[in-house]
């Protein structure tokens, strides 16, 4: 693909990068992952000519309100946290299995969960022993049949009409828990997929548009939480039914082949204008690399590398000598999860303003390099492998906002949305009575990155979500066990820069009642971030576990006493509650907490934009007095002097501060060559390369030029 | 004889309906933003001449005016209300900053509100310096965690007098189920600033005003209530005062947007916020009654927007299910009510290729390539200039001329040349496309809110381009039957006259009616649910007695919100009985909750073994007022004196220009029929029939547009 | 002539050199990194991102011995044109290889029209 990848690009032997590594197993057929549009049938190529561009545009209109107004009802019917906070698709796919519109809360839904019904179309449908009328339900929740981790669940029916198969309805999303090791779905200790839970990666649980009462009693017989689980089944089925309800009056209305057309054709016609905008943008190679902190059961370092080959009307993503795969815990994505993660950049920044659909990424070619933490094998873990397939995302958003600046698509330049990923997952009797597994809306407020004209906002969502909501605490009060104390705007915990990134929430609560709670943690970039700035804005930083054990918080707050602390900032510099301040990796096994243990958690702040030196003064000024940042930072790191009796912004001061800054710099800084000399003799400590491969080239016993990834 | 005058303040007009005994006449006048009052004045004024009289006659024979405003509205935009401090618990004084991490989205168009790239939150009503925490906490049992200090207050308070506030509003959590703290603060306040002394200033208790759950919500319901309480609180008692001064000493009511009017003693600063769509689903809900349809799809297309409503079984009090007012969310029982489009004014633009009209508008300034006020970009009003729908010479009624040349030269350069298209055949798609695009999202909402198919309805199309498109959006829709009505383009003037006053009382309260480890109706919480209810009833007794009624002359309506086990989405169920009594009067509302569940989401969606809960109640008190009521006249459906002319008209490619009668809508009598293609022009819109469409007149001049 | 291509980074076509956009110092040939005419300095991260808490290993800053902050310097004004952040000793990132010649003809094609 194209003369650049050709000259610069040199693949390893011996490794897959066009697919996923694993191969075709009892119940997944890793061929359907990368198969890309099925060839048109009749009945749409009749569509297809009978449709205008007036046509088209009424149908795509159309077609997305009928998902939209599946999403809105499967959210009204969910009570799982994760659905109603958008983390969830409702899509309806051609009679082959492509996804055509689709309305999500998180774009990589777009991208995943189809494949599953191909394998139906090809192996079972026409199997005497199962077969597909109308009618039929079918569930999937693996990641080897092409979603992401088990405790994303999906049901999917077929739509027929006049006994003719024309598409399909899907409805789903992240459920919770699927039977694994740790309550709440989350396993970061898993080390195999044999821990996970449930693995179905095609089934038929019911006809006729009921489900089964056997499976459905054996699916809720190996959860924790049967209840929530049978219900959201439920949901899901109902809203499946819903859009083939309005499906097939449309196909009343507009005649099946136009219908069935229009769905088609709304793919490829997204995909010329992915083509034309690419064509726009400067031609050339362009690479970013994040490294992960943990692997699960233990803090370790891996390294996932990105390089982007702009040409023409095409690009090239390619993850190539990424750290090998382990059996030390569930960071470990496949093939088709990183191209789907790569939809949650493209969709919001670099096609911004085009259709969101599957159609986009036709003219990109994904190659990541497996086995790998990347694109794993089958038996390893999967849970956490969005904590990888993240960080390519992240590393395209860096590329792209390199790539954009130069283009009339600048208003899409930024600092990537802060994804230091931390979730605390309770457990354990609500004051309701009711028994329940869920993390917190606080999970939607991570930091934005810096804009190239804007700083971030704060608290903006969940990093794969443009349309999460991080809810309101009486609504926690009411839900989940523990009691919240504080939800804030965090201090010095961003990414600074000319312009700056946002901050996160900060959510501090308490383990509340005689019986406490459970506590499982997950995440990573606890001593690194996968928040990094562009154009030299700093990073957002890195955001580990924290929480206090045997505190005496209960005791104030009995005696009306004030406690002390505004934020996470304060609480860990003032410590004003007596207790054990532990700090420690963001993966965590289950804990049983007691009234007085406190947790504080949030989703970090997103990177900076540009020089610090060249930040506004009173921008700095305004940041310091809006607690985002301390007097230390305003000085030494903006070099920003104010007037000592009133407090204002000294603007000479500061130019001349700044001047001194720079000159230091210069007389600071080394030449290339002075540089590179004295930095190929660092190394970090071999106990933290356990899980690397080799070092600085994960695939390559020997490295030694200046740039990575230089392999001709 | 019997007067009533109906006003409705818009963004660009304000408009008049008078009810005098049988006989209804009409008023427009400009909207005068720098004093609302003079456009109401001038509006009146209008009306009366056609019957006439005098405005000061008019007014001291009146029997009740009922006032629809934007003074909201326009306070909200120009950021002109008072300056507030806001008490809250320690800990969460980022609330209403954050706003759930959403509220940068929160209100804005559907292209805008998921572009996160841009994000950007609309400046806060209450900054950050001006918002104190206290400590203090009481859990969602209402058990007191963590006491309230009175030093604390005071500490905080005095801070907030030295920031300037002019009011307090006070939102500690989880006080819609213990309200002590909230009611400490204002006993604290109180007595530092006694109410007899000058400098006085009001204080504002979340658990008054909407004790309900959700925080952030709550907050920016007495936040936005509070805000706009003086400023509209000084116009309207200006308002009445000029009224006195003009002989008019009679009730005046506001109209509000949970449906219903009250005395502005009775009112909410909040609840006059877009009270005129609101107005316009009653009034839709009435005249529906009228003619036998209770299942309404309203469309309202002006020239700057495109408004939905719906009645569903003859209820019009759908609402909102997440209401937002301006940017921010709230928690009012305000009748929903959604803005699809631009309306008349959308700009048709060609983007990559594919043809685009709206959201970006022209408005009424410069409006229309045809207005030659300067405005360059074809409009849909442009579309239909060209088709031939519009006479450029009898525009509403002649008012404003219109320049057909411009309309064609705009939509040439703009639309027809990019695409390779005639111009005609490009007006048609402007107007295929804005049809599709309203029509489906009507589809769509019709389909979400009253999980009904929208074939069960029927589309009342009202405002001044309603007419026009009718059977377009209709048929996208999927709707066969429109009603236009004499009046439909001051609508909304006229639902003032067809609202009942009305007070609702929301609360939440979590109550368990079933649960599902042991299988059982819940008859421990009776006691419960009942004080729950009694204390809405107080409130509705002293308010009602007010507007002088007392509880057995004005209607009431309990609806119990219910929710199986945790689930978030919540459905209304109107009880039958006020009270609980029995395991029987439980185990009803749950068989009534789950059967209307079933009815909505399908049979196999029911669950009740998850539990049933009620999550929170609403009781509604409505006193009774005279109604407007289509008058019914002979039918002799005889149409052909209506018939103006002739004129060529562009019924679409295969079609083409036909030469197609024009009717004067007011000259045809009740009954008559007509087979389309037709059209039928009045003062402020043109019916557009085409083939296969129908025009029919009923006995009460109410004009149906029909798919044969 | 002269292009930008980032925040700070300009290219002149015509001697395919790098540029500095602040104050227009040379960064070195086009078709090299332009890192290769910066000056570097690596920092403890500790510098920018002041440590919270006692624990040396979690700190809410990166921890030195896993990243440090690698710097890019305008020789000329000392502006920061770029940073990394890397383990100690692992290779700097080549970001930016433009095509020098469709940008050259990318440009002119917008001189003629």
């Amino acid at each position: 693909m194209g003369r650049l990848f050709d000259e610069k690009a040199r693949l390893f032997e011996g490794l897959v990068y066009d697919g996923n590594a694993f191969g075709k197993g009892p119940a997944w057929d890793p061929s359907l992952l990368k198969e890309g549009p099925a060839p048109l049938t009749e009945l749409e190529r009749e569509g297809i000519d009978r449709l205008s561009d007036v046509d088209l545009e009424l149908m795509r209109h159309k077609l997305t309100s009928i998902v939209e107004e599946a999403r809105d009802v499967y959210m009204s019917l969910s009570i799982s946290e994760g659905i109603i906070t958008g983390d969830m698709n409702c899509s309806i796919f051609t009679a082959s299995g492509d996804p055509a519109v689709v309305a999500t809360g998180i774009y990589f839904h777009s991208l995943l969960n189809y494949t599953q019904v191909k394998y139906i179309n090809k192996y079972y449908r026409n199997d005497h022993t199962v077969g597909l009328k109308d009618g039929d339900i079918y569930f999937f929740n693996d990641e080897l049949g092409g979603g992401v981790h088990t405790f994303d669940m999906f049901v999917a029916m077929p739509i027929f009409y006049e006994g003719e198969l024309i598409a399909w309805a899907e409805v789903g999303g992240h459920q919770g828990d699927s039977g694994s090791v740790s309550p709440g779905g989350f396993s970061p200790k898993a080390t195999s997929r044999y821990e996970e839970g449930l693995h179905i990666c095609q089934m038929r649980i019911g006809e006729n548009d009921e489900i089964r009462r056997d499976i459905f009693e054996f699916m809720c017989g190996s959860v924790r939480n049967p209840f929530v689980f049978g219900s959201d089944l439920k949901a899901r089925v109902a809203t499946c039914i819903r859009i083939r309800q309005r499906f097939l009056r449309e196909v009343e209305r507009r005649g099946v082949a136009t219908t069935v057309g229009g769905l088609r054709k709304i793919l490829t016609s997204t995909e010329q204008m992915a083509r034309d905008r690419l064509r726009e943008l400067n031609d050339g190679v362009y690479r970013a690399v994040l490294f992960n902190d943990d692997v699960g059961r233990e803090p370790g370092l891996t390294r996932i590398p990105t390089t982007v080959f702009k040409e023409g009307d095409e690009m090239t993503v390619l993850v190539q000598s990424v750290s090998p795969e382990n059996f030390a815990g569930s960071m470990h994505s496949t093939w088709h999860l990183v191209r789907a993660s790569l939809g949650v950049y493209l969709f919001s920044y670099f096609f911004r303003g085009l259709p969101p659909n599957a159609g986009l990424l036709e003219p990109l070619r994904v190659l990541v390099e497996g086995p790998s933490i990347a694109n794993s094998s089958a038996e390893v873990a999967h849970g956490e492998g969005t904590s990888i397939s993240a960080c390519v995302a992240q590393n395209l958003h860096v590329v792209g906002s390199k790539i954009l600046f130069d283009s009339p698509y600048r208003e899409a330049v930024s600092s990537p949305h802060s994804r230091n990923l931390l979730l605390y997952i309770f457990a354990g009797e609500n004051r309701r009575g009711y028994q329940t597994a869920n993390f917190t809306g606080t999970a939607n407020a991570a930091g934005q990155g810096a804009r190239y004209d804007l700083d971030g906002e704060s608290a903006l969502g969940f990093y794969w979500g443009p349309f999460t909501d991080s809810g309101e605490v009486e609504d926690i009060d009411s839900r989940l066990p523990q009691l919240v104390l504080g939800r804030v705007v965090e201090k010095n915990n961003h990414g600074y820069g000319k312009t700056r990134g946002g901050a996160p929430l900060v959510e501090i609560s308490t383990a509340f009642g005689d019986r406490g709670c459970m506590m499982t943690s997950r995440g990573s970039a606890d001593k690194l971030s996968h928040n990094p700035g562009v154009f030299g804005g700093y990073w957002g930083p890195p955001n580990p576990r924290f929480v206090i054990r045997n505190t005496n918080v209960m005791q104030l707050m009995a005696e009306g006493d004030d406690l002390k602390f505004a934020n996470q900032y304060e609480l860990l510099t003032e410590r004003p509650l007596e207790g054990e301040y532990l700090i420690s990796s963001s993966s965590g096994e289950t804990q049983k907490f007691d009234e007085g243990d406190i947790f504080v958690w949030s989703l970090g702040g997103g990177g900076g934009y540009g020089d610090v030196l060249e930040r506004d003064p009173e921008e700095v000024l305004l940041d310091l007095q809006s607690g985002l940042i301390t007097q230390e930072v305003a000085d030494k790191v903006y070099g920003l002097v104010l007037d000592p009796e009133t407090r204002e912004t000294d603007a000479e001061g500061t130019e001349k501060r700044r001047g001194e800054m720079r000159a230091e710099r210069l007389r600071a800084g080394k030449t290339f060559d002075e540089f590179t000399k004295y930095w190929s003799k660092q190394k970090p400590k071999e106990e933290i390369l356990k899980y690397y491969g080799h070092w600085p080239e994960p695939r390559l016993e020997e490295y030694d030029k200046p740039f990575w990834g230089q392999y001709r | 004889m019997s007067l009533r005058i109906g006003v409705d303040v818009g963004g660009t007009f304000t408009d008049v309906f008078m009810q005098r005994d049988d006989e209804v006449y009409r008023g427009k006048s400009d909207t005068t933003h720098y004093d609302l009052k003079v456009g109401f004045m001038n509006a009146a004024r209008s009306a009366v001449e056609r019957f006439g009289s005098t405005l000061e006659d008019a007014l001291r024979s009146a029997d009740s005016i009922v006032y629809s405003t934007t003074v909201g509205t326009n306070a909200l935009i120009e950021r002109k209300g008072s300056k507030l401090g806001l008490i809250t618990t320690k800990g969460f004084e980022d609330t209403v900053y954050v706003g759930r991490s959403r509220n940068w989205a929160d209100g804005l168009s559907p292209e805008t509100k998921y572009d996160r790239g841009r994000a950007q939150r609309p400046v806060p009503i209450i900054p950050g310096e001006r918002i104190v925490g206290v400590q203090e906490r009481i859990d969602n049992l209402g058990r007191v965690v963590a006491p309230i200090r009175d030093d604390d207050i005071l500490e905080k308070v005095q801070y907030l007098v030295d920031q300037g506030v002019r009011g307090f509003v006070v939102v500690t959590l989880n006080s819609f189920v213990n309200p002590v703290h909230e009611q400490r603060v204002r006993d604290v306040i109180r007595r530092q600033y006694p109410e007899s002394y000058l400098g006085h200033m009001p204080v504002y208790l979340s658990s008054e005003i909407s004790p309900q759950s959700g925080e952030y919500r709550r907050s920016m319901t007495v936040i936005l209530d509070a805000y706009l309480r003086e400023i509209t609180e000084e116009h309207l008692l200006r308002l009445t005062e000029d009224l006195r001064d003009l002989g008019y000493h009679k009730p005046f009511f506001v109209a509000k947007n949970t449906g219903g009017v009250s005395s502005l003693s009775r009112s909410q600063a909040l609840h006059l916020y877009g009270s005129s769509p609101s107005a316009t689903v009653v009034g839709a809900d009435h005249l529906g009654k009228q003619v036998e349809r209770h299942n309404v799809l309203i469309a309202d297309m002006g020239g700057t927007s495109f408004d939905v409503g719906l009645v569903v079984e003859g209820r019009d009090r759908v609402h909102e299910y997440d209401p937002i007012i301006d940017r921010y969310r709230v928690q009012i029982p305000f009748v929903a009510h959604w803005s699809i489009g631009a309306g008349g004014g959308s700009i048709a633009h060609v983007e990559n290729g594919v043809l685009k009209v709206g959201p970006e508008s022209a408005g009424s300034n410069p409006g229309p390539a045809c207005y030659a006020r300067g405005g360059e970009s074809p409009t849909v009003t442009d579309a239909d200039v060209v088709l031939g729908y519009i006479d450029p010479g009898y525009f509403l009624g002649g008012r404003i001329r219109l320049d057909e040349e411009r309309s064609r030269r705009a939509i040439e350069e703009k639309v027809a040349r990019p695409l390779g298209l005639s111009i005609e055949e490009a007006a048609w798609n402007i107007k295929k496309i804005v049809d599709g695009f309203m029509g489906q999202e009507m589809y769509r909402i019709c389909a979400l809110i009253s999980g009904q198919d929208p074939r069960e309805f029927a589309v009342f199309a009202l405002g001044g381009a309603g007419a026009v498109h009718a059977t377009g959006f209709s048929d996208f829709a999927d709707v066969k039957q429109v009603a236009t009505f004499p009046f439909g383009s001051v609508f909304g003037a006229f639902s003032t006259l067809s609202m009942d006053i009305l007070q609702s009382y929301e609360k939440t309260a979590q109550i368990g009616l079933f649960a599902w480890d042991e299988r059982e109706y819940l008859t421990d919480s009776i006691p419960h649910f009942n004080e729950e209810v009694r204390g809405l009833l107080e409130a509705g007794r002293e308010d009602m007695l007010e507007e002088g009624f007392d509880l057995d002359t004005v209607r009431l309506q309990l609806e119990v919100h219910m929710s199986y086990g945790q689930q978030r989405h919540s459905i209304p169920i109107i009880a039958p009985k006020t009270f609980l009594e029995t395991a029987e009067d439980v185990k009803q509302l749950c068989d009534m909750f789950n059967e209307a569940y079933g009815a909505n989401f399908g049979k196999g969606a029911v669950y009740p073994e998850a539990g049933i809960e009620v999550v929170q109640l609403r009781l509604s008190a409505t006193g009774p007022l005279p109604k407007f009521r289509l008058g019914s006249h002979s039918v002799d459906g005889d149409a052909s004196g209506a018939l103006k002319g002739r004129r060529q008209v562009y019924w679409g490619p295969d079609a083409g220009y036909v030469e197609t009668p024009v009717y004067q809508r007011e000259k045809m009598g009740a009954g008559a029929e007509l087979a389309g293609p037709i059209l039928c022009e009045s003062e402020d819109t043109v019916t557009v029939v085409p083939r296969h469409w129908r025009f029919r007149t009923d006995e009460y001049q109410v004009g149906w547009i029909e798919k044969i | 002539m002269r292009v930008t291509i980032t925040e700070y980074l300009g290219l002149d076509l015509s001697e395919e050199r790098w540029k500095c956009n602040r104050c227009g110092a040379d960064l070195g040939s086009a078709q090299e990194p332009y890192k290769k005419g910066c000056l570097i300095r690596d920092r403890d991260p500790h510098d920018v991102h002041f440590p919270i808490g006692p624990n040396k290993g979690y700190n809410f800053a990166f921890d030195p011995e896993w990243v440090r902050i690698v710097e890019f310097y305008c020789p000329g004004c000392g502006t920061m044109l770029e940073n990394e952040y890397l383990p100690p000793g692992h290779p700097l990132t080549w970001d930016i290889e433009v095509d020098l010649q469709q940008l050259k003809n990318k440009h002119l094609r917008e001189d003629l029209s």
